[in-house]
């Protein structure tokens, strides 16, 4: 922590709010607390990806998302001081570093300085009068423990070895699962690893209001989260297991942080789920338009008061049928976004920019993804990389074959590619 | 009414004693709150006689606990945890932050604010009903109500390895040495917990006279060397309910002699249920025992002649009782007052073969019995039974495979006046349309009716080999049409198979005119049509149905309609309450291999139709994915619900994500949703993440800040 986080509390005598780069700050969080000002003090860590390396930068623009470059640069802060701060204000001073402050926000605190003291307590200074009731209570209710927005949001739990032996994996489930996917193989790490569970944002045990169309318009939006994680509980480089579409976003974090991550164990993993010309992705523009017809004749039920019907099984493709099982796990509306998200995905062209070295997995018979896919990973990622090919079938092997599967992945956790 | 009130005479000029003593009479509680709201008066009187209250959901703050109840005795906390998160606190669960040392002391001082604030917002509390998922929970409660009588814990999740033996129930027993009743039907624990817990408090353990043990989740037995110690410790006890080891081959198995240790230990029983764990399971196992049990007629006679005061009598067991028909003529001397039987596995139970009474005939007394896998039992042994038993009103034969239906008919002729209560399951020469017609004589008068739904048995029937409708492509909507061409199929085959004796019976439509509650064992992929042709066209007074289905839907073959057919219902008027037991059944979730059905298009097949009743209340139980352990609410499932407009109450005894709950709130006058996971084992908190806390809380707060809802 640098002698910068507190500098802010008597300065210039404007609320001064920063969120660090990549917190899940959806409008409706931001809807809760008023921002009156930024700061200007140099943040290495909240500008690290706007920085970043060239190619990233282009994806950003790429990207129709605004958000996730906004929250990082200050420009969208600056903009709501011009908006709203304007309007209510405040003129106390907050500098917000600390997850248990970032929850301050979340409960719609404007509550003077806070800041972290020694042992991560919170101190609150320059409360207003009118505000001391507010403060006290919320202490009062929450006890000693306090979360941040990026635990609550994301389920965040952090279990097994406090001291992380051998390291720290973070398990990361596909969509339309939650981290219940991994319940076959946390058990076998808890004794030697720290190991860290999150929900993706829109999976069904995730608050939906925290769900931000634009944001999770690409990819990026998750990959983001992930680094939110990642940073916020500080575990140096940890392993990083990713199945489905969780993969190709830890391969997306991995580029603009590598240091974050010592390897990536991709299971069922694809980069684009589409064909192409000279690729085999699994899926054709027709099979795709059956699904998107069947999300948006459940998205309008859904909008009309009614829940949806139809499932996976109802589609003639049997691939598409695999795949929608586990979307029509989502929200109509949020499943319609990500069905979308993942079938615009096209990571070839970045895969080369990957250098953390690359476990894949993969089911030999997987209609979501082909095994061709594998092999299509394996020579287009930048860094090293290998494939094994398991006698499993599906796309979510780890539950459906686990005696198979859960060796595989130890085996892959515990021991790095050989030269 | 006129005249009252011209001569000015009103309910209020009632002594207040009468009044109240009325008004203590209500148990309704809808009833109780419609009365609450007639004047304060009222009011004032239907607190003052409440007696009973259950809690659900969380307490989230101390001060939101209802206190105008003081007269509660019944208090029911078991609803408040369903998620196993700790009943008081928010975040129990979570891991605890940095300094622990903090945390405890919160933990303690918080738990301690909520008890003491219960103990004085209800403060006559006899009995108590508490999920206790470790021992804090019951250590905070029961010192508040010393006086406390009855107490059943509830704990579908896994035990906390790490607690020495007893702990559970240790601080129960020290704080409440009055306590009569200890329920622990649907307490998970290992069976040392509890002769270690009633040993270690002998005053608690000697004032205990009702304990109840059978927990379904349990798979092990009590052996007889536990048995003895609890039977050492409660001395007193007059209702016992134990599951014991009954295998002869196991260490300390439960015998004769385990079973006479018992009776002198405890003389006083008049209700003593001892069975075989895996009876206690919900999915049926019908094995055939091979071996024999170590009790044996002589020693059971031994143990009613000391047990003069039974009533209640059940040893279902999983091991064969050869030659039980002495022994049982003696039960009907030694304890005159016996009234309700169960046997399983018993040999000889009624041989029927000449004039006189033999065996559990000659219990005349009999009210209730039931016959669970007897292999000889014939028809002639049912007569004898019904001769002998002439106050017999609840009769329940299972897995008795020599019983047609003609002995069924005779008996039930011979019980006309008495027997409204039956179930046959189980039995391989008695399908549904044959169990139905062996009641024919008391269809006028049964009201408590369970059958198989097994439609045509293939060994009696040869089933004409009409062309399998698989996969058909008829539109969903058109179930008439299919049920129509089934119960033609139906039909054909019933006149090339039998003797046609049931041509004359299909003329009229038979009336079962007092049948009240249905219950039905289907085989997964079987659907529920046939049953008008069965013989159950029209139930007037039905009310209730309960459906149980069990099965391997990942082996079973693709049913032959596309709709499991719920909407065949709708010709029972009167029914308002469903249970729609699928939790035995066996398929895949998220993860089916090609061409097989996943579990939420078997939710789909067996709820489609739900929309055609008028149901009041549904208890639901997904069906499950074992091998995740997942029973799990998918997306038609929480649609097909969400289109049964009546419903008020819904209990699904499963998990569910937020946003599938968000659909019920559609429905117009719903009022009560809850979760349940009763079953064992809950899963666990670290790796279940469907329905947390925080999103019941957002569900429950949407559901009440709806409009009103119309009574």
């Amino acid at each position: 922590m640098s002698t910068n986080d507190f500098d802010g509390v008597n300065g210039v005598g404007g609320v001064q709010v920063t969120v660090r780069a990549a917190t899940v700050l959806t409008d409706h969080m931001r809807r809760r607390f008023v921002v009156a000002g930024s700061t200007d003090l140099p943040d290495p860590q909240a500008s690290w990806y706007v920085r970043g390396n060239p190619t990233r930068r282009d994806l950003m623009t790429k990207s129709r998302d605004p958000h996730p470059q906004d929250i990082g640069n200050g420009s969208s802060v600056r903009s709501c001081r011009e908006t709203r701060g304007a309007r209510s204000g405040f003129p106390e001073m907050v500098r917000v570093r600390t997850k248990a402050a970032r929850c301050l926000l979340l409960f719609g605190a404007q509550i003077g300085a806070v800041r972290c003291g020694p042992n991560r307590k919170l101190i609150i200074s320059d409360v207003p009068p009118s505000l001391v009731g507010l403060v006290s209570r919320w202490r009062c209710v929450r006890g000693g423990e306090q979360m941040g927005i990026v635990e609550e949001a994301h389920n965040l739990r952090v279990i097994g070895r406090a001291d992380g032996e051998r390291g720290t994996i973070v398990l990361a489930h596909g969509f339309g699962t939650d981290q219940s996917v991994w319940k076959h193989l946390v058990p076998h790490l808890v004794e030697e690893y720290r190991v860290v569970l999150f929900d993706n944002m829109g999976a069904g045990t995730t608050n939906p209001d925290y769900f931000d169309f634009d944001r999770y318009a690409t990819l990026e939006g998750y990959a983001l989260d992930l680094l939110a994680i990642l940073e916020e509980l500080r575990l140096g480089p940890c392993i990083f297991v990713g199945h489905s579409v969780s993969a190709a976003i830890g391969a997306i974090a991995s580029i603009s942080r590598p240091d974050l991550f010592s390897k990536l164990v991709m299971l069922s993993a694809s980069p684009r789920y589409l064909n192409d010309v000279d690729y085999f992705g699994g899926f054709e523009q027709e099979e795709l338009d059956q699904l998107f017809d069947a999300m948006r004749s459940n998205y309008k039920a859904w909008v009309s008061g009614f829940a949806p019907l139809a499932v996976g099984g109802d589609m003639d493709s049997v691939a598409v049928q695999e795949f929608s099982r586990t979307l029509f796990n989502i929200r109509p509306d949020i499943a319609l976004c990500v069905a979308q998200t993942i079938f615009q995905s096209d990571l070839r062209e970045i895969l080369g920019l990957v250098m953390v070295p690359c476990h894949i997995l993969q089911s030999s018979k997987d209609l979501a993804v082909p095994v061709v896919v594998s092999e299509y990973l394996h020579r287009n990622l930048g860094g090293e990389s290998i494939v094994e090919v398991m006698s499993s079938e599906g796309h979510l092997p780890q539950l459906s074959s686990p005696d198979i599967v859960i060796p595989v992945l130890l085996r892959h956790i515990r021991y790095d590619i050989a030269v | 009414m006129a005249t009252a009130a011209a001569s000015g005479i009103h309910l209020h000029d009632l002594p207040e004693p009468i009044l109240t003593h009325i008004f203590s009479l209500v148990c309704d509680v809808r009833s109780r709150n419609a009365m609450s709201l007639a004047c304060r008066r009222w009011r004032t009187l239907e607190r003052a006689t409440r007696t009973s209250l259950v809690l659900r959901g969380h307490v989230r703050s101390p001060f939101l606990l209802p206190t105008c109840f003081p007269a509660v005795a019944h208090l029911d906390l078991s609803l408040l945890s369903p998620w196993g998160h700790h009943p008081f606190l928010h975040h129990h669960q979570q891991p605890p932050p940095p300094p622990p040392l903090y945390y405890h002391h919160n933990l303690a001082e918080q738990t301690a604010l909520v008890a003491a604030r219960l103990a004085q917002t209800f403060p006559r509390v006899s009995s108590l009903a508490v999920y206790a998922r470790d021992p804090s929970v019951v250590a905070a409660l029961a010192p508040l109500w010393p006086r406390l009588g009855a107490v059943r814990l509830v704990r579908w999740h896994q035990r906390p390895p790490a607690l020495p033996l007893g702990s559970d129930l240790a601080p129960l027993l020290a704080a409440c040495p009055a306590l009569a009743t200890l329920d622990l039907s649907q307490f998970y624990c290992w069976t040392e917990d509890v002769p270690h817990a009633l040993q270690d408090h002998p005053v608690a353990a000697a004032s205990l006279t009702r304990l109840d043990l059978l927990c379904p989740a349990s798979t092990e037995g009590f052996c007889s060397s536990k048995l003895a110690d609890i039977v050492a410790a409660c001395p007193n006890l007059i209702h016992l309910l134990v599951p014991c080891v009954f295998n002869p081959r196991c260490i300390e198995f439960v015998g004769d002699d385990a079973l006479l240790m018992l009776a002198a230990g405890c003389p006083r029983l008049s209700l003593l249920h001892l069975v075989d764990p895996s009876t206690l399971s919900p999915a049926r196992s019908d094995s055939e025992a091979k071996e024999d049990a170590a009790v044996t007629g002589p020693g059971l006679e031994e143990l009613f002649a000391k047990l003069p005061q039974l009533e209640d009598l059940a040893l279902d067991l999983c091991h064969n009782v050869r030659d039980a028909g002495p022994s049982l003529e003696m039960l009907s001397y030694k304890c005159p007052k016996i009234k309700s039987l169960k046997l399983g596995h018993f040999h000889g139970v009624c041989k029927g073969a000449w004039l006189h009474l033999d065996g559990v005939s000659v219990c005349g007394r009999l009210e209730s019995l039931c016959i669970k896998n007897s292999a000889d039992l014939i028809d002639s042994s049912l007569v004898t039974i019904a001769r002998g038993c002439r106050r017999l009103s609840r009769l329940e034969i299972h897995g008795c495979h020599k019983v047609t239906e003609a002995g069924m008919k005779k008996l039930s002729s011979i019980l006309r006046s008495t027997l409204v209560d039956v179930a046959i399951s189980g039995c391989q020469l008695l399908d549904a349309a044959r169990s139905l017609r062996a009641l024919e004589p008391i269809r006028d008068r049964i009201e408590r009716l369970h059958i198989d739904c097994i439609w045509v048995l293939p060994e009696l029937d040869q089933p004409p080999q009409t062309p399998e409708k698989t996969a058909d492509d008829s539109d969903v909507d058109q179930v008439d049409e299919e049920m129509s061409e089934e119960s033609r199929n139906k039909k054909s085959r019933y006149r090339d198979g039998n003797d046609g004796s049931n041509e004359s019976s299909s003329f009229w439509l038979r009336t079962w005119a007092s049948l009240r509650c249905l219950s039905l064992w289907v085989p997964a992929g079987e659907v529920l049509t046939p049953l008008g042709d069965a013989g159950l066209e029209s139930c007037p007074q039905l009310e209730a149905i309960s459906i149980k289905v069990e099965g391997d839907c990942r082996t079973c073959p693709r049913p032959r309609q596309r709709v499991f057919g719920l909407s065949f219902l709708a010709r029972y008027p009167g029914l308002v309450k469903m249970k729609l037991d699928c939790g035995e059944a066996i398929g895949y979730a998220l993860t089916a291999p090609t061409g097989h059905m996943d579990l939420s298009l078997w939710e789909r097949f067996y709820l489609h139709g739900i929309s055609d009743l008028r149901l009041y209340e549904l208890d639901y139980w997904p069906p499950q994915d074992k091998e995740v352990n997942q029973r799990s609410l998918s997306l038609p499932a929480t649609g097909l619900i969400q289109e049964c407009l009546s419903l008020r109450k819904l209990f699904i005894h499963g998990t569910t994500h937020e946003h599938f709950m968000r659909f019920f709130l559609m429905m117009p006058v719903l009022r009560d949703v809850q979760l349940r996971e009763d079953y064992y084992p809950a899963p666990e908190n670290d790796m279940s993440t469907e329905m947390r806390v925080d999103s019941c809380s957002r569900f429950e707060e949407a559901l009440n800040t709806r409009l009103l809802i119309p009574d």
